[in-house]
């Protein structure tokens, strides 16, 4: 689900490094609004979006008006909401039990049912919805061309007249309220809030949309190569893990894998032009 | 007031001013594109033509002067504004998207959308209007010889972009068509189809401001020659009056320029 967010920056020939510590904040802020300060639960979690959603306002703002590379705000900012995450939450966990007692919406995403005979959580579903949305949002609207076209060439998108620096902030914007939907369904498959959890979705995210074929200077690529890309690494892992791999190794083949992918990828495109 | 029977100018500039700190760059420039010619603007580097034609394009705004369009005084801050009044620009860099389509591209910033509820709600593109409208401008222009609407703009010859891009100018141009070194990058062969295309717009009614270096270029399409010199308008020829080498020579100013009453 990072990984859709990291997409939709990366078309734009960015990259946020601060997706998952986003992502963590805004679980951190849901859950302790909904438990232990009592809040409402539906007011801790637009609370919560509203801290991604700002958290990538502030990515944008930053790269568009200080006018630096995507790479150093992001860097800067991935330290900057990690520590905010820290001293709100004083470093501890709620507990499940905890939060199945004051706000269970928070774990709903956790839910399973039955597909077709095969147990699905809500969240798998979410996330397939929020991706058909935001495919469409970049295959069938103009903000979507736009998005390709900012990320291809700004100077030209700028001459044909598109507000290139709006259509950034926007991005990140939006990237940061993925992310903070990406915080709900993190509550929803480890049940609990916990600060020091989805440690590796930053480069997960970026080996996710590399694998899908996304190119990292912008213009090309797109959320079903993300998708499969996603589905590629996760297979891959459990299927390691099953043949009973030492998780270190999975790692090394995962970096293996990568190279090779992405090797693959520029040779096929290479020959097919 | 002016040779061409009495006409209108289009578009006209008086005494435009435009200083960055110390440098003058436009000091009392005067510029007239008459209906239906190919006016081309020469002068050598560092005589203040590009921001000329930026300040008419919108991209520059001067310090002092002023810019009529149609007659009517113009104040464009920004390129959106000079493109609504209907100047629309060609870059050198053509401003294309290159792993965008020829439609999404001839569209980038104005798309369409679909009528009813799917464009206003839910702001679908009517992708299959934008494809039809596309093919239609470029035949107009008979630039047919690209068969897929849809292929990106990066697998075209650097012929076929240029058409892409003139032909996005002339799609949405109404009143005047500005060309930056339209053949600077290009080949014997589409440097030829350019300017086909350039006399080809002219006879559909619509004129062109055309920037270049190249004076076989310029002297085989345009009707008048505006030369810039040291910030400002210091001549405009005929083609037919005068050779390449004086034009080079009035542009470097190896020769005095005609009176300007003489040519206008």
């Amino acid at each position: 689900m990072v990984g859709i967010a990291q997409t939709l920056i990366v078309l734009t020939a960015g990259i946020d490094l601060s997706v998952g510590a986003i992502m963590v904040l805004s679980s951190v802020v849901m859950g302790r609004l909904a438990v232990i300060a009592g809040v409402p639960v539906e007011i801790a979690f637009a609370l919560g979006l509203a801290t991604g959603a700002a958290c990538g306002f502030v990515n944008g703002t930053l790269i568009t008006s200080l006018r630096l590379p995507p790479f150093i705000v992001t860097l800067g900012t991935w330290s900057i909401f990690g520590a905010l995450n820290l001293l709100y939450s004083q470093s501890s966990t709620i507990r499940q039990q905890e939060i199945a007692d004051a706000a269970p919406f928070l774990q709903f995403l956790g839910t399973r049912v039955q597909v077709g005979g095969a147990p699905v959580t809500y969240g798998s579903i979410f996330m397939i919805l929020l991706s058909i949305l935001i495919w469409y949002i970049l295959n069938r609207t103009a903000f979507g061309r736009h998005i390709y076209a900012t990320g291809d060439d700004p100077d030209a998108a700028r001459l044909a007249g598109i507000n290139t620096r709006r259509t950034l902030v926007v991005v990140y914007t939006t990237a940061g309220l993925i992310c903070a939907f990406a915080g709900w369904t993190l509550i929803g498959r480890i049940g609990a809030v916990s600060p020091t959890a989805g440690g590796t979705s930053n480069l997960d995210s970026i080996t996710a949309v590399v694998i899908g074929g996304t190119s990292l200077f912008g213009g090309r690529g797109s959320i079903v190569g993300t998708l499969v890309g996603a589905l590629i690494v996760g297979v891959f892992r459990n299927g390691l893990a099953l043949a009973g791999l030492d998780v270190l190794w999975q790692e090394f083949t995962v970096g293996v894998l990568i190279i090779v992918a992405v090797t693959l990828d520029q040779w096929i495109r290479r020959v097919s032009s | 007031m002016s040779s061409d029977g009495g006409q209108e100018p289009v578009l006209t500039a008086r005494g435009l001013i435009k200083r960055y700190g110390r440098v003058t760059a436009l000091d009392q420039a005067d510029f007239d594109l008459m209906p239906n010619e190919i006016l081309a603007v020469i002068g050598d580097n560092g005589a203040g033509k590009s921001t000329l034609i930026k300040a008419l394009a919108g991209a520059v705004v001067p310090d002092q002067g002023e810019i009529r369009l149609g007659g009517k005084p113009v104040h464009f801050r920004s390129p959106m504004e000079a493109r609504a009044a209907g100047i629309e620009t060609v870059h050198q860099s053509l401003a294309l998207s290159p792993a965008l389509s020829i439609a999404d591209n001839l569209f980038l910033g104005r798309e369409r959308r679909k009528a009813g509820v799917l464009g206003t709600l839910f702001r679908q593109l009517d992708k299959g209007l934008m494809q039809r409208e596309a093919r239609r401008h470029l035949s107009a222009l008979g630039l047919m010889t690209i068969q897929n609407i849809n292929q990106p703009v990066e697998t075209l010859s650097g012929g076929q972009r240029q058409g892409v891009a003139v032909a996005r100018a002339a799609a949405f141009g109404s009143r005047v068509v500005i060309m930056d070194e339209p053949t600077a990058a290009l080949g014997v062969k589409e440097s030829r189809k350019v300017l086909e295309l350039m006399t080809n717009l002219k006879r559909r009614g619509l004129p062109i401001v055309l920037i270049s270096h190249n004076m076989p270029h310029v002297f085989e399409v345009a009707d008048r020659i505006h030369v810039h010199r040291l910030g400002r308008r210091i001549a405009v020829i005929h083609p037919s009056q005068c050779s390449m080498s004086e034009a080079v020579a009035i542009m470097t100013g190896a020769i005095e320029p005609p009176p300007m009453a003489a040519i206008r």
